[in-house]
């Protein structure tokens, strides 16, 4: 198998065989392959290209090293400011779950911070997007890795949007009556914010309109209480917070309630993006 | 503003690489243009600056990421010149829906935004 030139392995088996020019597909799960594949390759590597591959390792090791510290960087503007910057939530979030065996399995579109800011080792770490950047995939899709993550004792996070969290907020019910911790903060910009973004960008290319793209775009008059929402389907809800420095204590309360094995929610007022 | 001789989309693809690599950037404010803050404050909300960059010019994320533009690094008349041709998924912005003098005043007011602190004295930084 090794000898191929290539190999394609993806657990998704609609994607088998489409796109890529491989000499290979395997229908599999990455998780459970790729230490065994990786062994396999690794004994295949004579000391020349090992050298070079060692040497490449240090470059990209020290790129990666710089992106972070120009990340925390990044971070430290507006670490005041209310809304509360979507970096400071993560920073935040980050600073109290590292050390614990933690699973981050959903993000609100577009929310980069986490991959700019956290050390990703483990496969489970991230679990992907919607393929289709489907609004309303995230509540739903967190809480079925939050069961998937459940009898392995992993801290389940996830950062939603509040309009995709408008879709489905029934999951809640389902996370209250199954027991399934899962900490789910609402990544709240009061919007539908990436149609407001491509309305906002056709506006500006057409000359017209562009401060009406918050029409139909918004969720304001009157805002949602996604806390009250929360503590309707039996699930622990706090918020909306907008205080930055009202924010790690509210983390706090939140991930002990996950941690005791119930689901929590956790409005936050961010900044969009 | 003065941009005639411009040669704008050249201008705005060198400024586009410009921002790409310009992470940290030390203050311009010497070289900050006199215009209306209050004016470029409101505008930068209303139009919709904030919406992909932040409403303290940290940056974000669009279809990629989105520079900050706290203590922007590009002279005014690069700036207005960029917004005229703007790349990829960046509104382009023309005269007509936004004045040279309007997008210096929002120059203006990303040049008064404060830019990145000293991450050593923010704990929950230093523990990424």
């Amino acid at each position: 198998m090794l000898g191929t030139r290539g190999l394609y392995m993806k657990a998704n088996y609609q994607d088998l065989g489409r796109y890529q020019d491989v000499d290979l597909d395997i229908s599999g799960d990455a998780e459970a392959s790729l230490p065994i594949l990786i062994e396999q390759v690794k004994r295949g590597i004579d000391e020349g290209r090992k050298a070079a591959f060692d040497a490449r390792g240090k470059k990209l090791a020290a790129a990666k090293l710089a992106t972070v510290e120009q990340a925390k960087l990044d971070a430290t503007i507006g670490w005041d400011a209310s809304p509360i910057t979507t970096a400071r939530l993560c920073a935040e979030l980050y600073s109290q779950i590292k050390d614990e065996d933690w699973s981050l399995v959903g993000t609100s579109i577009g929310l980069a911070r986490p991959h700019r800011l956290w050390n990703f080792t483990k496969p489970y770490q991230w679990n992907g997007l919607a393929g289709g950047g489907g609004v309303g995939y995230t509540l739903p899709a967190s809480l079925g890795a939050a069961l998937a993550n459940k009898r392995h004792g992993r801290l389940t996070v996830a950062i939603g949007g509040d309009g995709d969290f408008m879709f489905v907020p029934s999951t809640l019910w389902t996370a209250a009556h199954h027991q399934i911790p899962m900490l789910y903060i609402v990544h709240n910009n009061r919007a539908y914010h990436q149609e407001y973004m491509y309305l906002q960008a056709m506006a500006a290319r057409l000359g017209r309109g562009i401060t009406n793209a918050d029409i139909g775009t918004t969720i304001k008059d009157p805002l949602v209480d996604y806390a009250t929402v929360a503590k309707g389907f039996g699930v622990y809800g706090e918020g909306p917070v907008s205080d930055p420095n009202a924010l790690a204590p509210a983390l706090k309360r939140a991930i002990a309630m996950v941690k005791s094995g119930q689901p929590a929610l956790l409005d936050v007022v961010m900044d969009q993006r | 503003m003065m941009i005639g001789s411009v040669k704008r989309l050249a201008a705005a693809t060198a400024i586009a690489a410009a921002i790409a690599i310009g992470g940290a950037v030390a203050s311009r404010a010497e070289d900050a243009p006199a215009g209306d803050l209050v004016n470029g404050k409101r505008l930068y909300l209303a139009d919709g600056c904030f919406e992909c960059h932040g409403r303290a010019g940290q940056g974000g994320r669009f279809n990629y990421l989105t520079p900050a533009l706290a203590q922007i690094a590009l002279p005014v008349e690069s700036f207005i010149a960029f917004l005229r041709e703007a790349p990829n998924d960046m509104p382009s912005f023309s005269a007509d829906v936004l004045s040279d003098k309007d997008a210096a005043d929002i120059h203006a007011y990303l040049s008064s935004l404060p830019g990145p602190k000293a991450a050593k004295d923010i704990p929950p930084i230093l523990n990424q």
